[in-house]
């Protein structure tokens, strides 16, 4: 079996922000709408202050809230354990988007145009206006057409980078790292073995395919 | 930006649903078992189909693509959304044939899909993770508490247009079922609060603390004590109970609503650890916008 998750080692991530941008070109999202981006949380008071950047976005989750809710199956697991979404089912209830603990999901009603009404759309909007996103749930997709192009060409999804999600690919500082976990030989495994690591909410036992490291074993 | 969001893409037509909707399927179970303690009360199964049906048509004017409705018919395997619209099919013409065919029976038959129906509302909520004011256990007898107890205000509000009902309410055990529903829903609210005292964002416990009083006072004291009189009192009878119902009508939905549209903040966000910075050593994890303990 095959299950593909995200590694982001909040050691190295430096909150640069390139992870958020690369999802933006390769997905061409709406404006407002950020499949990946890296929260900086501050806490403590000076001089005991403490910083850490911690990459988000759809967490892939083995037993997904979002596809036990969605009503009209729009949303699914991938047997590779992506999470998936069938634009051309989805409702838009927004069901789902309640059912996400990571808030990984939106929904967006208008076109997309990021300097407003006044100006219209941009000429790279009206290439790529992603109509069969409007009004319906969208969300992280792990970069699954590039995923499926590689696997279908003999690539390793994580090590060939036609095969990696762009955020991982785009990492500065090699801090998201992308592959297979059910593959004990595989990338994510060996830094999982060796580095303490946690999920976010563990405690909602969603099976989240998001891991962060925090200290070396 | 770190602290829980409220949740804005669910707004008063989802709302509308669940205040529709538990008061349509309560007023059914209601009218059911009270025509069993002898009130004719088969004529308020149209009242409670128009309603299921006016909070699924809210619920329509809310989705991104109201045009694929038909298939929220997909996921009966897991969803409750889906569950909640399929025996919506069964009860709203059930509930008009009752009307139509006055039918004790098949009132009573009715309030078996209306049951169902209130309680994958409840589930509904319950399902939904990414907020900690709706997933809690809690949650379910809270709504049918509510549900049941808004649809015996709208059969008190009611109560006078069919002559002989008031007495036999008074008489029989009608309201000790109506006192017993707000005792119940005081209890499932005070439960419901308990459930997530330390358990959900600062701002959730924040619109639950103020929604409290108006929900203590307006919904659980003031029915009760108009019960009271309405039974000792018997000339004033007619608007004691007519009161007493629009005080629980209304505490259900304002309830509802501050539960549906206010207290609604997302989990937000948390790291167990925080990074250990060049030499330094890796610290606590951080919950912004939570109470502690969590």
């Amino acid at each position: 079996m095959t299950r593909y998750v995200m590694v982001a080692d909040i050691n190295r991530c430096v909150g640069c922000q390139t992870c958020t941008a690369a999802c933006k070109h390769t997905n061409a999202t709406a404006p407002g709408v950020q499949w990946r981006k890296v929260l900086d949380f501050e806490v403590g008071t000076y001089p005991n202050v403490r910083r850490a950047f911690i990459p988000v976005g759809c967490n892939h989750c083995l037993d997904a809230p979002c596809a036990d809710v969605c009503p009209t199956l729009a949303t699914y697991k991938r047997p590779d354990g992506i999470v998936s979404i069938n634009y051309d089912l989805c409702i838009g209830c927004a069901y789902c988007i309640q059912a996400c603990p990571y808030q990984a999901r939106d929904r967006v009603d208008v076109p997309n145009k990021a300097y407003g009404k006044e100006f219209g759309q941009m000429k790279h909007e009206q290439k790529v206006p992603h109509s069969e996103r409007r009004a319906v749930a969208q969300k992280c997709t792990f970069c699954s057409d590039r995923i499926d192009y590689g696997t279908a060409n003999g690539l390793t999804p994580g090590i060939d980078p036609d095969a990696t999600p762009a955020c991982a690919n785009a990492c500065i500082a090699n801090a998201l790292i992308f592959g297979d976990i059910d593959n004990p030989n595989s990338n994510v495994s060996e830094l999982l073995r060796t580095h303490k690591h946690f999920q976010m909410h563990e405690e909602l036992e969603t099976g989240s395919g998001f891991y962060y490291l925090w200290e070396r074993k | 930006m770190l602290a829980p969001t409220l949740q804005k893409r669910w707004d008063w037509r989802a709302a509308g649903n669940f205040i529709c909707g538990g008061t349509g399927t309560g007023l059914m179970i209601i009218a059911a078992t009270l025509s069993t303690m002898g009130l004719n009360t088969t004529a308020y199964a149209l009242l409670a189909s128009v309603l299921v049906t006016a909070g699924l048509g809210l619920v329509w004017l809310e989705i991104g693509r109201p045009l694929r409705s038909m298939n929220v018919f997909r996921n009966p395997a897991t969803s409750w959304m889906t569950r909640e619209g399929m025996v919506a099919i069964l009860l709203i013409p059930m509930g008009l044939l009752t009307f139509f065919t006055e039918s004790s029976s098949l009132l009573v038959l009715s309030a078996l899909p209306a049951a169902f129906f209130l309680f994958a509302q409840a589930r509904i909520l319950h399902m939904a993770k990414g907020i900690p004011a709706w997933r809690t256990n809690a949650i379910n007898p809270l709504i049918l508490s509510t549900g049941l107890t808004e649809g015996m205000g709208v059969l008190l509000i009611l109560i006078g247009l069919t002559a002989g009902n008031i007495e036999a309410f008074f008489k029989g055990y009608g309201w000790i079922v109506a006192l017993s529903l707000v005792f119940l829903r005081g209890v499932a609210w005070i439960n419901y609060r308990y459930s997530l005292a330390n358990n959900a964002p600062e701002a959730t416990l924040k619109v639950l603390e103020r929604s409290n009083i108006v929900i203590v006072l307006l919904g659980i004291a003031t029915p009760i004590v108009l019960l009271f009189m309405g039974k000792h009192y018997v000339a004033y009878q007619l608007p004691l109970a007519a009161t007493a119902g629009l005080f629980m009508v209304f505490c259900g939905w304002f309830c509802k609503y501050q539960i549906i549209i206010y207290a609604a903040y997302y989990q937000g966000f948390s790291i167990a650890h925080t990074p250990a910075r060049g030499g330094g050593k890796s610290g606590p994890g951080l919950k912004p916008g939570w109470r502690l303990p969590q």
